[in-house]
């Protein structure tokens, strides 16, 4: 009998546990903000657009819905408020759901703000536990609201549109700058470094991810066009493959190549109270097109030809990149600071702040290594 | 007097003592050896690894004359019974201090990235029942549990390591050495505090037999974590660099965050790493809860050290609770290990006293 008691006391105890769990949020109570974007608003208020994700539409499957695009898939809403949290607790005034991040695939900065600065808006970003810390940041021509009111036929949210260009593609084409996730812009911040993020803009209702926003500490100085992109790339050793136009060889077609390897050593000398960025550039590249058809490039001295243009070719647009960068901006997306912090630890120690001045009598010296490998399959 | 069924087996003891090493300051070390050390810390560890494989050894030594008594015990047969008795009474206290932080920690890692709305306190008791659970049914119950568990911990700890290397680059380590080598050599307290635990091969002596060859196995549970812990740091510094390094208050979670793996599997990595780092901290916990419960039942001279458990884990609980904020809870466990420090130092002198007791008869 007081066995029975004390099993009912049991139960009467556990059915008290059982009735609830302090954070339980169903899955469909919330919120998958998947892109925020940032503008500037009216008096120094940030006017910040959510995409959240609506879970229903979504789960049509991204290959096979009948042509209904991702028109209902998605929610943009947009709100005024000084910060990101701010704007956050607006958000739950304005969407039965729970606003949650651990979705979020990309932030996108508006051009007015990025030229004020990025660094005092994001931290919420690196504090919040809930965020990602692979999600992308870009930049973009006009206002971030707009990007994300674009709706793309292939993917279901803008901001997987997005995520899927600069992830996917960014590897295969050298026009797309090597995405910069938040990990990446934390550690920028925190030394101070200037960086290339980038560069979003609409072209015929559609999102074009060509080029980049060039910033100097946290601030957007100006845009580097596609080629502008690439030479950066080269210049900080990240992998590129892509295609290539050539400049025309002597009286003879335009030529294309596809890039398959690249690899760069840049090793900073001192000399004369400046320094020289000894760069030097190993390319492995296929021939992809001949605007030409009875031009033959399996040819030894047409070989040497090709190779030599590509090596001129990629030297001139690395100096002039790095000189038009330096020049126009001061900026140093290169970070060629930190290879002066690594090999003239001594010198960084005594003139790491007044860096500005020494990187703007810098120069560099490139030297490029180019192998022709393949043809296609025609001569 | 040690119950007979109370049995390690040579891999037992090795798990045992990994676990008690391997816990909470997972998360946290890649932060204290960045702040400590800085690039340098590379190999700040290892040594700070080598130091304390010297301890453990010294330990071993004067275990092997005592083989069916813990610490608490036969430091009074060598300092007397009033030196012993304060001696072992601080050892108490310092294993009662750690297990309450780490249970703080635990539960202030849990809230702060899991569940926000829990209160801490329920966290914490949850935690503290479940060890104490384990700990009233003695050695062979938490031996097992740190059998099970501590290889999953290892083999997640190495996927950790691991798969974020793509992101590796070995130049945030530049320049290294550029102070000299003595900021290294500074570093070395902060760090060696992350390898403390060992000192539980002086509470499992009596459970091991004679055929038992616990210098190895324990040698080896404490290289075990000196070679993860030192990769680990490696891989977080190489990935991040020391600002962001030193910047992110669980900079473990953070490299767990920034794995990307082909497919969906792994696209919320840091979830199953917190999986696991429950329960290594669960097993952390549960060590130092045994020792401490043990050893204040042999400091009463009490064959039961069960009561003691129910005794302690309101204490613990109170240890744990008291700190304000999370500034408060690392500033105490930074110099609850310096205590801990302290302590194996004081147990040098124990035995080189013993030495010279040895040599006079």
């Amino acid at each position: 009998m007081q066995k029975v008691t004390i099993l009912i006391a049991i139960m009467l105890i556990v059915i008290l546990l059982l009735s609830g769990c302090w954070d339980r949020i169903e899955i469909e109570k919330n919120a998958f903000i998947l892109g925020i974007g940032l503008d500037k608003g009216d008096d120094d208020m940030l006017n910040v657009t959510y995409q959240i994700a609506l879970p229903d539409a979504m789960k049509g499957g991204g290959e096979g819905g009948e042509g209904d695009g991702g028109e209902t898939s998605t929610l943009n809403i947009n709100i005024y408020g000084k910060t990101l949290k701010e704007t956050e607790q607006i958000l739950r005034a304005n969407i039965d759901r729970y606003p949650n991040y651990e979705h979020l695939k990309v932030i996108v900065f508006g051009e007015e703000l990025s030229r004020e600065g990025l660094a005092e808006h994001i931290d919420f970003l690196f504090r919040n536990p809930q965020s990602r810390r692979l999600t992308k940041v870009v930049v973009c021509e006009g206002e971030a609201k707009q990007i994300f009111e674009i709706q793309p036929k292939t993917t279901k949210s803008t901001a997987q549109y997005i995520n899927s260009l600069l992830e996917d593609n960014g590897r295969y084409s050298i026009q797309i700058a090597s995405f910069v996730d938040l990990t990446t812009l934390e550690n920028k911040f925190l030394q101070n470094d200037d960086f290339i993020l980038a560069k979003l803009k609409i072209k015929d209702d559609n999102i074009d991810a060509q080029g980049a926003g060039i910033f100097k500490s946290d601030r957007l100085v100006g845009w580097l066009d596609s080629r502008d992109v690439a030479a950066v790339k080269w210049l900080k050793d990240e992998i590129e493959q892509g295609t290539l136009d050539l400049s025309p060889l002597d009286g003879h077609p335009y030529i294309t190549i596809q890039i398959i390897y690249n690899s760069s050593k840049i090793k900073p000398i001192f000399k004369d109270h400046g320094f020289i960025f000894d760069v030097s550039i190993q390319l492995e590249y296929d021939l992809s097109e001949v605007s030409k058809l009875d031009y033959i490039v399996l040819d030894e001295k047409t070989i040497g030809e090709i190779e030599q243009t590509v090596i001129n070719d990629v030297k001139e647009l690395c100096e002039q990149t790095f000189y038009t960068i330096r020049d126009i901006y001061g900026a140093d997306p290169f970070a060629f600071s930190n290879k002066i912090s690594n090999y003239y630890p001594l010198f960084w120690a005594e003139n790491g702040d007044v860096w500005d001045d020494y990187f703007v009598r810098s120069q560099i010296a490139v030297e490029v290594d180019a192998h022709l490998r393949r043809v296609g399959l025609v001569k | 007097m040690y119950n007979t069924e109370d049995k390690l087996t040579n891999t037992q003891i090795m798990f045992v003592v990994i676990s008690s090493i391997f816990g909470v300051t997972g998360l946290l070390l890649p932060r204290s050896a960045a702040e400590a050390a800085g690039a340098d810390s590379l190999i700040t560890i290892p040594i700070a690894g080598l130091i304390s494989l010297i301890f453990l050894n010294i330990m071993l030594k004067l275990n092997s004359n005592y083989p069916d008594k813990i610490i608490v015990e036969y430091v009074q047969d060598i300092l007397g019974s009033f030196l012993g008795k304060i001696y072992s009474f601080a050892i108490t206290l310092y294993l009662v201090l750690v297990a309450g932080t780490i249970l703080r920690i635990f539960a202030d890692v849990i809230k702060g990235l899991m569940l926000p709305q829990t209160p801490l306190e329920v966290i914490m008791i949850t935690m503290l029942f479940t060890s104490m659970y384990l700990i009233m049914n003695g050695i062979s119950s938490l031996s097992k549990v740190c059998e099970i568990f501590m290889p999953i911990i290892i083999i997640v700890s190495l996927i950790l390591i691991f798969l974020p290397l793509k992101h590796f680059n070995i130049e945030e380590f530049y320049p290294m050495f550029s102070n000299g080598i003595k900021p290294a050599l500074i570093g070395i307290p902060k760090i060696f505090t992350a390898f403390l635990g060992f000192e539980i091969v002086a509470f499992i002596t009596p459970f091991a037999s004679e055929d038992n060859n616990i210098w190895r196995y324990s040698m080896l549970g404490l290289l075990i974590p000196v070679c993860i812990y030192t990769l680990l740091v490696f891989t977080v510094i190489g990935i991040f660099g020391v600002n962001t390094t030193s910047f992110s208050i669980y900079p473990t979670l953070e490299i767990a965050r920034y794995i990307n793996f082909p497919g969906a599997f792994a696209e919320r990595f840091d979830i199953f790493f917190m999986l696991f780092w429950v329960l290594a901290s669960f097993s952390t916990l549960s060590c130092y809860f045994y020792m401490s419960s043990l050893s204040i039942a042999k400091l009463l001279d009490l064959n039961y050290y069960r009561p003691f458990a129910v005794v302690l884990a309101p204490l613990i609980f109170l240890f744990g609770i008291f700190p304000a904020n999370l500034q408060k809870v690392f500033t105490y466990f930074q110099y609850i290990g310096y205590v801990g420090i302290g302590i194996i130092i004081v147990y040098v002198i124990i035995y080189a006293i013993y030495m010279i007791k040895k040599g006079g008869n």
